[in-house]
């Protein structure tokens, strides 16, 4: 191994560090005293959790029946997942026009009717 | 206990069914009137050389009348009016061109398919084309005038075979009982043909072979000695090579395998019929009460008995199926031998599963085996699909635990997520807001 490819490699394995260090002071100051971006992003932890459990417990059985159900509970978790995301970036940064408030309200009502189809799907 | 009582109610219902018939049944014969036609060549049979046989054949109750081809001056009919004169044909071997003037080949098929038995003998000196050309519609191809079967091994003087126990080919014709049967004629060459079977095989050190040296008809086990044909309808023909197996000179020897051959010929053994078969759910409930729908578990029966001996008996077997069938079978299901009265062997399905599939299905038994009358039984039924509520509910589904507990645990989780993000107290987010820019 010449002495360019090993520095090479240590310079990009440095840039990479650098850059994951960057990227976590950023997030970290991003939630710093800010209770609602944590508990946001506890919530999605969870919902990916979840998530992966289903799948796995699928591909542990090699069998997907009852199908429709495991669409519910998946999609319940994908969908929940999506909604809380979109939440996020409206409490980060307001879309223009909406404001914070109208956002929370509107994560409300389509997580209610999320919860309600994935429950009727589920049958 | 109670698919015990429910089986056992079936059974019942069944007995009933059958001791109501018995008395009517019990001894009627399978084959509608007794009127046999022995047609013979005066010129060529001498009927006193076959006393013991027609003694015989009158115990069987038949209606026996004879007619001479030659120098008769009757004529011989055999439908009047389009209307079938006899139940029975016997054709002793004849050397006239003719049957008769309205006796053709076309006349015995047609008297064939009308449901008439014909049991055909023919012999080296026979040549009648009706009968020739009549075997030949039923695949059997008998030797030529002058051909006579011989084994270098065996024969005697005037060329008589004997012939052993593995000559016998139909078990159900010719039941074996160790003795060997005394045989001089021909041979004849059988088609592959479903209907047709081999009663007498030729031994394997034999062959049929012209006085005049033309080559042989057939050698060693390709040849046959005699054969039966049973139609579609349950009509039957037997064929036998040769005249003197039915003769006094060979009677004692001969003479259980004579009577075997002529009964089956005229439906007086192997002949088995069905009494009816039926299906239900496992309750008991017929389908008129509760229509089929997919899986449901039935249970198939369906009664058989054999005419032996002049009454019918219970017919016992192990390969009588029932078929579930749409286009293919979707089940062969061999039938286990349940209950049985004086006279019939009852077969059952046990609890078998409808497919997983609806549809129009057929249920169908079709025993069809060489020396038995073909049973042919078919009933066809709708089975439904699930009606929408019929279908289990997640809850009874264990699998689907996991996903109902998943989508409660997201909507609780997502509860104390609202009440928390209301609760909490949000600071100021210019700083990061500007940061990330």
């Amino acid at each position: 191994m010449t002495s360019k490819t090993l520095k090479t490699r240590r310079n990009w394995s440095s840039k990479f560090s650098e850059t994951f260090q960057a990227s976590l002071q950023t997030y970290k100051k991003q939630i710093d005293g800010n209770s609602r971006l944590k508990l946001i992003d506890i919530f999605c932890g969870f919902l990916v959790a979840v998530g992966v459990i289903q799948f796995a417990f699928v591909c542990v059985l090699k069998d997907n029946f009852p199908f429709n159900a495991f669409l519910a509970g998946f999609i319940c978790c994908v969908g929940q997942f999506v909604l809380t995301i979109s939440l996020r970036m409206q409490v980060v940064k307001s879309f223009e026009g909406i404001s914070k408030e109208r956002a929370f309200g509107e994560f409300i009502v389509a997580s209610l009717v999320l919860h309600f189809i994935s429950l009727h799907f589920v049958n | 206990m109670k698919l015990n009582s429910a089986i056992r109610g079936l059974v019942a219902c069944l007995l009933f069914v059958c001791s109501t018939c018995e008395a009517s049944i019990a001894k009627v014969s399978p084959s509608s009137s007794k009127r046999t036609l022995i047609i013979y060549d005066k010129k060529i049979t001498d009927l006193r050389a076959y006393s013991d046989y027609f003694e015989n054949l009158a115990q069987l109750e038949l209606d026996l009348e004879f007619v001479s081809v030659v120098n008769d001056t009757k004529d011989i009919e055999l439908f009047d009016k389009g209307v079938k004169l006899y139940s029975n044909v016997v054709l002793f071997p004849l050397r006239s061109r003719k049957i008769s003037k309205d006796v053709t080949a076309e006349t015995l098929i047609r008297f064939s398919a009308a449901g008439g038995n014909v049991l055909a003998i023919t012999s080296p000196q026979s040549s009648t084309e009706a009968v020739r050309t009549y075997l030949n519609e039923l695949g059997i191809y008998p030797s030529p005038k002058g051909y006579q079967l011989s084994d270098h091994f065996q024969s005697r003087q005037d060329g008589t075979l004997q012939l052993d126990e593995k000559s016998i080919r139909s078990n159900e014709v010719i039941s074996a009982d160790g003795n060997a049967l005394l045989y001089n004629g021909s041979a004849a060459l059988l088609k592959n043909s479903e209907l047709l079977f081999p009663v007498l095989r030729a031994p394997k050190t034999s062959f049929t072979k012209s006085s005049r040296d033309e080559g042989e008809w057939t050698t060693g086990t390709q040849g046959f000695l005699a054969a039966g044909f049973q139609s579609l309808k349950n009509a039957r023909a037997a064929w036998v090579g040769s005249e003197s197996f039915f003769s006094n000179a060979f009677y004692e020897v001969n003479a259980k395998a004579v009577m075997d051959i002529t009964k089956w010929a005229f439906l007086e053994k192997g002949v088995i019929r069905s009494l009816g078969a039926s299906h239900s759910h496992r309750d008991g409930s017929t389908y008129n009460e509760e229509p089929y729908k997919i899986k449901d578990d039935i249970i198939y029966t369906i009664g058989l008995s054999e005419w032996r001996d002049g009454s019918w008996k219970p017919f016992n077997s192990d390969d009588v199926q029932l078929e579930i069938k749409m286009i293919d079978p979707y089940y062969r299901v061999t039938l286990n031998p349940s209950n049985a009265t004086e006279e019939v062997q009852f077969y059952t399905s046990g609890e078998i599963k409808l497919p997983d599939h609806h549809g129009v299905f057929s249920f169908i038994t079709d025993y069809k085996r060489n020396g038995y009358s073909f049973v042919f039984e078919k009933d066809v039924k709708a089975i439904r699909h699930l009606a929408n509520d019929e279908y289990p509910r997640s809850w009874e589904i264990s699998n689907s635990w996991v996903y109902l507990t998943s989508i409660f645990a997201v909507g609780l989780s997502w509860m104390l997520f609202v009440f928390f993000y209301l609760t909490s107290r949000p600071k100021s987010l210019a700083m990061p807001e500007k940061k990330m820019q």
